[in-house]
């Protein structure tokens, strides 16, 4: 569906107070929003619950979002604010560490072994989390720089710079993993 | 550059051998059935109560910062008011209360003639010295040449006033 045409079902559905906007929003925004908190908490399992606290929080500020004039914009705030919220809690508990469900897996088309994708999901997990989005936003979801630039609330510039960046630490870290 | 470039690119291709995890199942019945929970039990916001509840917030905390502005600014400034400590101390105290004033007659002829200010009392008990001093050099000054009071007029004195009518 288009993107605009989404965005449209979604509003009148949200303006109507109907809850099957629940399952439009799921439709448009539940794996994207997942992809960024995997990339952002390097957890399946925390990315999960963080996905259902966001849903929560927008099906309490529906009428907001009913409002707002960048449904993608607002949507995505929410994600990366509970996303900073959780990291902060959990960084008072335990640092960061790889969660035991592995959430980068080898891909159907490629012979990968699962110890190679392992080793990207470990070098992904040491990269700053500023680089890490956008670097996975854009190879496994096929985000443009522009439409990652929206999601984070970033500069064209700086989205373009962090994933070179970003490229460039991986090819470090791929080439010498004690580094 | 083209090494640079080409270098990622191979990073890139590194990376696509491997996928994100996808939501199973499960997960979107979960989400999708808390939050339709979450729908029916909370009520959504009607949407003119949130910005006159800012409004009502803005409003509130305005009022706050000029009264704690206005409070302190009022006591900061205070101390330098002109008289202001020294005339509510001596707003209550008059001559009257005042130990051992000499020429106390004669200090409030004083006031009632010249029109000093009834707050100035330390400018005014300078004067007082000032005039006793005189006084007490006049007297010397008789006793030396032999002439009495009564034949002395004092300069600071009014024509015509005799201070013993007064003590």
């Amino acid at each position: 569906m288009d993107r605009r045409a989404a965005e449209e079902l979604i509003r009148a559905a949200l303006q109507r107070d109907d809850p099957a906007a629940c399952e439009l929003l799921w439709d448009r925004y539940g794996a994207d929003l997942l992809a960024f908190l995997q990339a952002a908490l390097c957890s399946r399992h925390d990315a999960e619950d963080v996905l259902q606290t966001v849903f929560l929080r927008i099906v309490r500020k529906r009428r907001h979002l009913a409002a707002a004039r960048y449904l993608d914009a607002y949507v995505h705030q929410i994600a990366r604010n509970e996303a900073t919220s959780f990291l902060r809690r959990r960084r008072r508990k335990r640092p960061l560490e790889s969660d035991s469900q592995p959430w980068l897996v080898p891909a159907e088309a490629a012979d990968t072994s699962r110890e190679e994708s392992e080793a990207l999901q470990a070098a992904l997990t040491r990269l700053p989390a500023v680089q890490r989005e956008i670097v996975v936003l854009k190879t496994y979801k096929d985000k443009t720089f522009r439409e990652i630039a929206a999601m984070l609330d970033l500069s064209l510039s700086t989205v373009a710079s962090r994933y070179r960046y970003g490229l460039e630490k991986l090819r470090a870290l791929l080439k010498d993993p004690e580094s | 550059m083209k090494k640079v470039n080409r270098q990622l690119d191979e990073v890139e291709q590194l990376l696509k051998r491997a996928r994100l995890a996808g939501p199973p199942e499960e997960l979107k019945a979960r989400i999708l059935g808390a939050a339709v929970e979450t729908w029916k039990q909370a009520p959504a916001e009607v949407p003119w109560r949130v910005p006159l509840r800012h409004l009502g917030l803005s409003a509130a905390a305005a009022v706050l910062i000029v009264s704690c502005a206005n409070y302190y600014s009022v006591r900061t400034v205070a101390p330098w008011q002109a008289g202001w400590p020294i005339a509510a101390r001596m707003e209550s105290a008059g001559f009257e209360d005042m130990p051992e004033m000499p020429y106390s007659p004669f200090v409030r002829h004083l006031i009632a003639t010249c029109g000093a200010p009834a707050r100035d009392a330390s400018a005014l008990l300078d004067y007082i010295q000032s005039v006793r001093k005189t006084l007490d050099g006049a007297e010397q000054d008789n006793a030396a040449d032999g002439s009495g009071p009564s034949g002395h007029e004092s300069r600071l004195l009014p024509v015509g006033l005799k201070i013993d009518s007064y003590v």
